[in-house]
């Protein structure tokens, strides 16, 4: 029954990203061997060897060392009447027990198939000796609920860390194109939008370090598939992979992975307080009524970027001064809360503005005010986006113990998590019709490029100039869906019909409020000609390029 | 490996602990030596020893399956314990658990970021009314 080293006999190659030492294929050894002189130059520190093995076995003999000073320092047995005597079974200590009653407590984790959760028993007879095992006659522990499960949960573990991989992958490459359509088209630049690039920003650094974070605490290259390393999932918050290798041997030279934490932390404070600077902006246009371009952007830039760092450091010391555990990676402290108690309350506030938004927007609505479903539609994003980066706040605790709920859940709740780069992008940027028409319209004018209108130019000329000088000062005033634009600042055009006016449609987005060109287009196409609008549109191009 | 050896049966024939008691003290010889090769200052903490601590473990298991016992087993158990009087009788138990600072620390350190956050968030409300008004 404890043949289940075979699992330990695998060829796993660590490659470290971080760490100098290099660990070899771990395979299945006999004991470790001294070195043969052991005279004073040798330091009687672990000599590199398979990382898991020796992880293993340092915690192992930690736990030891452990148990015989608490067997003789714990006071002898108070209780009455037959008990067992504490004991060192060889992985776990035990107290004194009373005679007739079960021994329990979590297994240890010195190997990659034990499952903390689990427990180990161990049966005081009621003559005060601990439970022999028939076949050998030797006092038993029973270890066999420890590594059980192991196989399925190792599988859905794997299946957790590829899907983490492959979120935040995802969400990296959609947030880098996002951002660079946000530079690069600059009918799109206005403030809203340069919270928009500061908040992908935060998104990108985030994927980033959890990406090197995954991949350097969990072995990487060759996997076999039978039976890969357990990877412990007990944890609340961060549901990434927890021991680090290679950093018993440093813990007091090597700070890395704590810097790395760190910048996590940082990182992760930031998201979430960019999402509240979003909020406060809508807030402050919409229930404030302070037009846009007209709020001062560095107050945002200190709330998003400046305000994280004070409980990130605030963790940081804390952290190094009261719970300095190996690579700050432990979970259960209460220390968690000084960086989770604030982003808490970001979501919190960010939540009441939403609210005091949606019902100024149903007040002015009742009014039947027009810009209302403007304003209502340039809202629209954020009310998507707030609950699905809160929901991991408030769902995360109450994980069902069924199994295969407790799978669903897993699943769902990591996917969310995970990809939430990725649902930022595609809800902020690629869904968003003004960035679509936007890019519509670049790709007209690539198109346009190529053709040669030498002589249709002529023939257009003169309609072209009008729609063309009213098409470009239309083009300066940003779209309205991502960019707020008061209806009275925007300036007059001789359209007439296809002007600056906002007709609400279901899906007909589309024609009302696009970009103007295009509307000044398909106008000017009814002035002269259909094989005339391409030229309409290399006119519009000089235009804006002279402009 | 070093996990199945804690678990070898006994082989036939019963366990002779007179030799065990007799052959344990040398597991404890050799770990005296090579512990005063360490500084006094740094026994309790047992990442400084620790392949010191691994051999002489091992030791000890050897020598009591060596005469037939299982390990570890309440003989060999004192023995180790008498060991650990001799070196680590005035080292804290707890070393490596880390514990959370009690709630006078840790309830200010949670709120005053909560509250730091409410109020930058205010302030930003506030000034951007304000702004709208010099404006």
């Amino acid at each position: 029954m404890f043949s289940y080293f075979l699992i330990i006999s695998l060829c796993i190659p660590l490659s470290l990203l971080s760490i100098s030492n290099s660990i070899s294929c771990l395979i299945q050894r006999p004991l470790p061997v001294l070195p043969a002189s052991s005279d004073s130059t040798y330091s009687p520190t672990l000599e590199p060897e398979p990382f898991l093995f020796l992880l293993g076995k340092q915690r192992l003999l930690q736990a030891q060392h452990k148990c015989f000073d608490r067997m003789q320092k714990l006071p002898p047995y108070q209780g009455e009447g037959l008990y067992c005597n504490r004991t060192w079974d060889g992985w776990a200590c035990w107290d004194d027990t009373p005679a007739g009653t079960l021994a329990e407590q979590h297994c240890p984790d010195y190997f990659p198939d034990f499952d903390v959760e689990e427990k180990v028993t161990k049966y005081c007879e009621e003559d005060g000796v601990w439970y022999m095992h028939p076949e050998s006659n030797i006092s038993w522990s029973n270890y066999t609920m420890c590594n059980a499960f192991t196989p399925e949960k190792m599988q859905s573990a794997y299946i957790l860390y590829y899907l983490a991989i492959v979120g935040h992958s995802m969400s990296m490459v959609t947030l880098v194109i996002s951002l660079a359509i946000f530079m690069l088209v600059r009918s799109l630049s206005c403030q809203r939008v340069t919270l928009h690039k500061n908040m992908f920003l935060t998104y990108i650094l985030n994927s980033i370090i959890i990406i090197i974070h995954l991949v350097e605490v969990v072995p990487n290259g060759e996997l076999v598939k039978r039976d890969p390393v357990g990877i412990p999932w007990r944890r609340k918050w961060q549901l990434i992979p927890v021991f680090l290798p290679g950093e018993f041997h440093k813990q007091r030279s090597m700070p890395m992975c704590k810097i790395l934490h760190f910048f996590h932390q940082y990182m992760m404070s930031c998201n979430y307080f960019w999402m509240l600077c979003e909020g406060l902006y809508l807030h402050t246009l919409i229930v404030v009524s302070v037009f846009a371009e007209g709020q001062r952007m560095w107050w945002y830039y200190l709330l998003g970027w400046g305000l994280p760092l004070l409980p990130s450091t605030a963790h940081a010391i804390a952290r190094a001064l009261l719970f300095n555990d190996n690579c700050w990676l432990s979970v259960d402290t209460n220390l968690l809360y000084i960086i989770h108690g604030p982003v808490m309350g970001a979501l919190v506030l960010n939540f009441f503005f939403l609210l005091n938004i949606i019902r100024v927007l149903v007040k002015k609505i009742k009014e039947s005010q027009e810009d209302s479903y403007m304003y209502l539609k340039a809202v629209r994003a954020t009310l998507i986006l707030v609950p699905l980066l809160g929901v991991q706040f408030v769902i995360l605790p109450w994980r069902p113990s069924h199994p295969v709920l407790g799978k669903i859940y897993d699943f769902v709740m990591h996917s969310l998590i995970h990809f939430q780069g990725f649902f930022v992008a595609v809800i902020y940027c690629f869904c968003n019709h003004e960035v679509q028409a936007a890019l519509k319209r670049q790709w007209n004018q690539y198109q346009a490029q190529r053709w040669n209108g030498r002589r249709r130019a002529h023939r257009a000329a003169n309609a072209a100039a009008a729609t063309a000088a009213a098409a470009a000062a239309l083009a300066e005033a940003p779209p309205i869906y991502i960019c707020h634009q008061e209806p009275q600042n925007e300036p007059a055009d001789n359209l007439g019909e296809a002007g600056a006016e906002v007709i609400p449609m279901e899906g007909g987005e589309v024609i009302s409020m696009k970009g103007a060109e295009v509307i000044a287009v398909e106008a000017a196409a009814e002035v002269i000609a259909v094989e005339g609008a391409e030229v309409v549109a290399m006119e519009i191009i000089e235009q804006e390029s002279s402009a | 490996g070093w996990r199945h050896l804690a678990f070898l049966s006994p082989p036939v024939g019963g366990c002779n602990e007179k030799r065990m008691l007799a052959m344990l003290p040398r597991c404890g010889k050799t770990f005296a030596e090579k512990m005063m090769k360490v500084e006094v200052w740094k026994w309790c903490n047992l990442s400084e020893f620790i392949v010191y601590y691994e051999s002489f473990t091992n030791c000890t298991e050897v020598e009591t399956n060596v005469v037939g016992c299982y390990w570890p087993n309440p003989l060999a158990e004192s023995f180790i314990a008498g060991v650990h009087r001799q070196f680590f009788q005035n080292c804290s138990v707890d070393r490596q658990d880390w514990e959370d600072p009690p709630d006078e620390i840790l309830i200010p350190l949670i709120t005053v970021p909560v509250l730091l956050t409410i109020a930058m968030t205010g302030v930003v409300v506030w000034r951007s009314k304000h702004t709208e008004q010099v404006l």
